[in-house]
């Protein structure tokens, strides 16, 4: 799988790390501006980790959070590999996203930056036995987890739309599918000239709807193609820039780390525009298999 | 080594089982922060879209019904969030028989005394012309903490 010697793609890692922690410090900026809490607020529906907490008004919870968030950063850009700093981030930050979902909803758009600091205390320090090949491994579960998740969505979307075209008028399958998704959601938010294109045109949004299922559902199979890993994450950008243009929804960590994690992917490795074409999911099986059954015959 | 190289696969394994007894045993759907990632899975038939009119903040008269996705510097609650909250808030009440049995958190959005109406809107969309199927119903009101349901106020 590895074009690359242990050392080359270790040292790759490890600025791709320290540049990460970074990163974390600007999305913590962005949430500066939107923990809007004061003194007499509270949490409404504290999850699991925020119960112990629930006596404490919510401004003095986002202080306490975006300081210690703000420091533990700020010295983890200056020292990427440091255990303690490594847990200790990973802690607060699980509990600064229970914190902000303990108003009456889950908001699921920082699930990958937790994923992704939860992989990297795995991270070994320098010197320890095989910490090369170790932290080699541990990179790729976080690319793993967050090409996962993408798979999950399009699973599911896959599942329900055979579910759907058996019971239902309207599924995945049927032209209305995405023109129906755009309606439901222009009933919270102002419809996006983009948007409004599409409920006009459904037939070509379907055609792309469908196009994004596949990008989603084949994202875990990427994990075993290096070459096209950059491709992949330009793809999921994209897909996360149609959402915002046409759906209005944002998930602006999750760019973040697709950037990180796939466009940024130590492990790629460049192919010539017909390999690169013929190894992406589905046309690859479908090759092997056209040249199975012509070996057969 | 060992660790490290089926890390994935066990660390894939237990996610999936937390999931899953999440979604099938939970109120939230969920044991955060372990999620199925099924955004956007289901495709919309017949839509069904609850949403709530305020007519008072606290001891406060609105001078006009006010949607209380628009009321964000009283419950400071993002736009979606707070949509999905409405939503649960008709689909628990429909589920039980005695509306004042509602144990869920919809009734701390707002400040104590708050008055305000959940409606639905209904609409058709199988058809293609689907803004000829709108309908809007009041389902309840809520009054001094009350809940007081359509067929009870009228």
């Amino acid at each position: 799988m590895f074009s690359k010697s242990n050392e080359e793609l270790y040292n790759e890692i490890m600025t791709i790390v320290k540049f990460s922690y970074l990163f974390f410090l600007l999305v913590l900026f962005v949430q500066l501006f939107a923990d809007n809490h004061d003194a007499n607020s509270y949490m409404i529906d504290p999850l699991w980790p925020m119960k112990p907490f629930t006596s404490i008004p919510a401004g003095y919870l986002v202080l306490f959070f975006q300081l210690n968030l703000f420091m533990s950063f700020l010295l983890l850009c200056f020292k990427p590999n440091h255990k303690f700093l490594k847990v200790y981030v990973f802690i607060i930050y699980f509990l600064y996203m229970a914190f902000n979902n303990s108003f009456g909803k889950i908001n699921h758009g920082q699930y990958l930056a937790l994923m992704m600091l939860f992989c990297f205390m795995f991270i070994p320090t320098k010197g320890k036995k095989d910490y090369q090949e170790k932290t080699i491994f541990t990179f790729a579960t976080a690319q793993f987890f967050l090409l996962m998740a993408y798979s999950l969505t399009g699973a599911w979307k896959l599942l329900w739309g055979i579910i759907e075209f058996f019971t239902k008028e309207i599924s995945l399958f049927s032209p209305l599918s995405f023109r129906n998704v755009i309606i439901t959601q222009y009933q919270f938010v102002e419809p996006t000239i983009i948007g409004a294109w599409f409920l006009e045109h459904y037939y070509i949004g379907w055609v792309m709807y469908l196009t994004v299922v596949y990008i989603e559902i084949c994202s875990v199979f990427i994990f075993f193609k290096p070459n096209l890993h950059k491709i992949w994450g330009a793809l999921l950008l994209s897909l996360h820039l149609g959402i915002h243009f046409i759906l209005q929804v944002n998930m602006f960590t999750a760019p973040l780390f697709i950037g990180l994690l796939l466009i940024m992917s130590p492990f790629y490795y460049k192919t010539n525009f017909k390999t690169t074409l013929l190894s992406l999911p589905v046309v690859f099986e479908t090759r092997l298999l056209f040249q199975k059954l012509r070996n057969n015959n | 080594m060992k660790i490290y190289k089926n890390f994935v696969v066990f660390w894939a394994i237990f996610f999936f089982a937390i999931a899953i007894i999440g979604r099938v045993f939970t109120y939230k759907k969920e044991i955060y922060p372990f999620f199925r990632w099924s955004l956007y899975s289901k495709t919309p038939n017949n839509l069904v879209f609850p949403y709530v009119l305020v007519n008072k903040v606290g001891d406060s008269v609105l001078p006009k019904q006010t949607n209380i996705l628009d009321l964000y510097t009283i419950h400071n609650l993002g736009l979606t969030d707070l949509n999905l909250m409405v939503n649960n808030f008709y689909h628990d009440l429909e589920e039980i028989n005695n509306k004042d049995d509602y144990q869920g958190v919809f009734l701390k959005v707002l400040p104590k005394n708050s008055e305000f109406t959940l409606y639905i809107k209904k609409i058709d969309l199988s058809k293609e012309d689907y803004k000829s199927t709108e309908t809007h119903h009041q389902v309840l009101t809520v009054k001094n903490n009350k809940i007081i349901p359509f067929e009870r106020n009228n």
